[in-house]
């Protein structure tokens, strides 16, 4: 009985321990896998889609570029993405070339509303862009750019 | 006494041991399950689909564009991790129903047929990289480009290589 008892203790002290010392290292380091994943997931998807962006017809840009910002809205439901803050700024971009494309379309309603999405995108970052300085952005994108054709 | 502490010590590290595998494997299976759970629906499925593809897709191109800048590696070597690339667009892409993420798919696609075309070039093997390139042009055409010259896509590609091989994923563009 007593020999049971000692041998009790020892294994259920060893596996307290254990598991504590497992609990955390095992939240960590998963935290950080996710984290990991997260991160080469936004920069798989926003580099593509940049990629098309510079490289497609309108359409095609455009598709690209609103797709990331939805994947980017999505991802916003992951706790790996909370406080990501480079997903925010290339989110913000986006939407400057969907701004961008959409005044040279002519669609000055869309791209004023995508002026107001890129804004609050880097504001949930902490970076308070004023609407003008966002607008000399985009008449910036657009000195680049090229002739663009009507949305869809 | 010094066998009761011996034998105290490996029952001890036996609970440890058992006691780590346990808080590992419920600790790691919480986090994984809080970061699944808002996406139960048919729609968050998908998503988690594309995600997870694109994380893939940037961690074999990193890998490819490696290979391709390291003068020490055989065109053996390069075909692999291109061929390996190639394997994980086409066996991702049936997951995904996304057109916009299907498209930039085929873009990873016709930018590692351009690799390709270069490595087979550069082995001298011109009948199959011209093969590759015309692959490369008809995806990229197909994928809205509007300059899918032979010239402009191994520029373009060049300057991808170089920037794919020494970023972290953060570093991009």
């Amino acid at each position: 009985m007593k020999t049971l008892k000692f041998c009790g203790i020892a294994v259920s002290s060893g596996l307290l321990i254990g598991a504590l010392v497992g609990w955390h290292f095992g939240t960590t380091i998963t935290k950080g896998q996710l984290m990991f994943g997260e991160m080469f997931a936004s920069a798989g998807y926003g580099q593509l889609a940049f990629v098309q962006y510079d490289q497609a017809d309108p359409e095609h840009a455009r598709q690209a570029l609103r797709g990331f910002t939805d994947f980017a809205k999505s991802m916003g439901k992951l706790p790996s993405a909370q406080g990501d803050q480079a997903l925010l700024v290339d989110t913000g971009r986006a939407y400057l070339r969907l701004a961008a494309i959409e005044a040279l379309s002519g669609n000055s309603t869309l791209s004023h509303q995508y002026v107001l999405n890129a804004q609050e995108s880097f504001r949930r970052m902490g970076r308070d862009f004023p609407e003008e300085k966002l607008n000399q952005e985009v008449a910036k994108i657009n000195a680049l750019a090229r002739p663009i054709g009507p949305p869809s | 006494m010094l066998k009761k502490a011996a034998l105290f010590g490996l029952l001890f590290f036996v609970g440890a041991g058992l006691g780590l595998f346990a808080g590992w494997k419920g600790s790691s299976s919480r986090e994984r399950w809080r970061e699944g759970r808002s996406f139960g629906s048919p729609a968050g499925r998908d998503f988690l689909k594309t995600y997870n593809l694109m994380g893939r897709l940037l961690e074999v191109n990193m890998g490819s564009a490696m290979r391709l800048e390291d003068p020490k590696e055989s065109p053996e070597r390069r075909r692999e991790y291109l061929n390996l690339l190639l394997d994980t667009a086409q066996k991702g892409r049936t997951g995904v129903t996304d057109p916009a993420a299907l498209t930039l798919i085929d873009v990873e696609t016709g930018i590692t047929y351009v690799r390709l075309a270069m490595v087979e070039e550069a082995a001298g093997n011109l009948p199959a990289s011209q093969a590759w390139m015309q692959k490369a042009q008809t995806t990229l055409q197909q994928a809205g480009w509007k300059d899918y010259s032979e010239a402009h896509l191994t520029k373009l590609v060049l300057a991808m290589n170089k920037q794919d091989a020494c970023d972290c994923p953060r570093g991009k563009r």
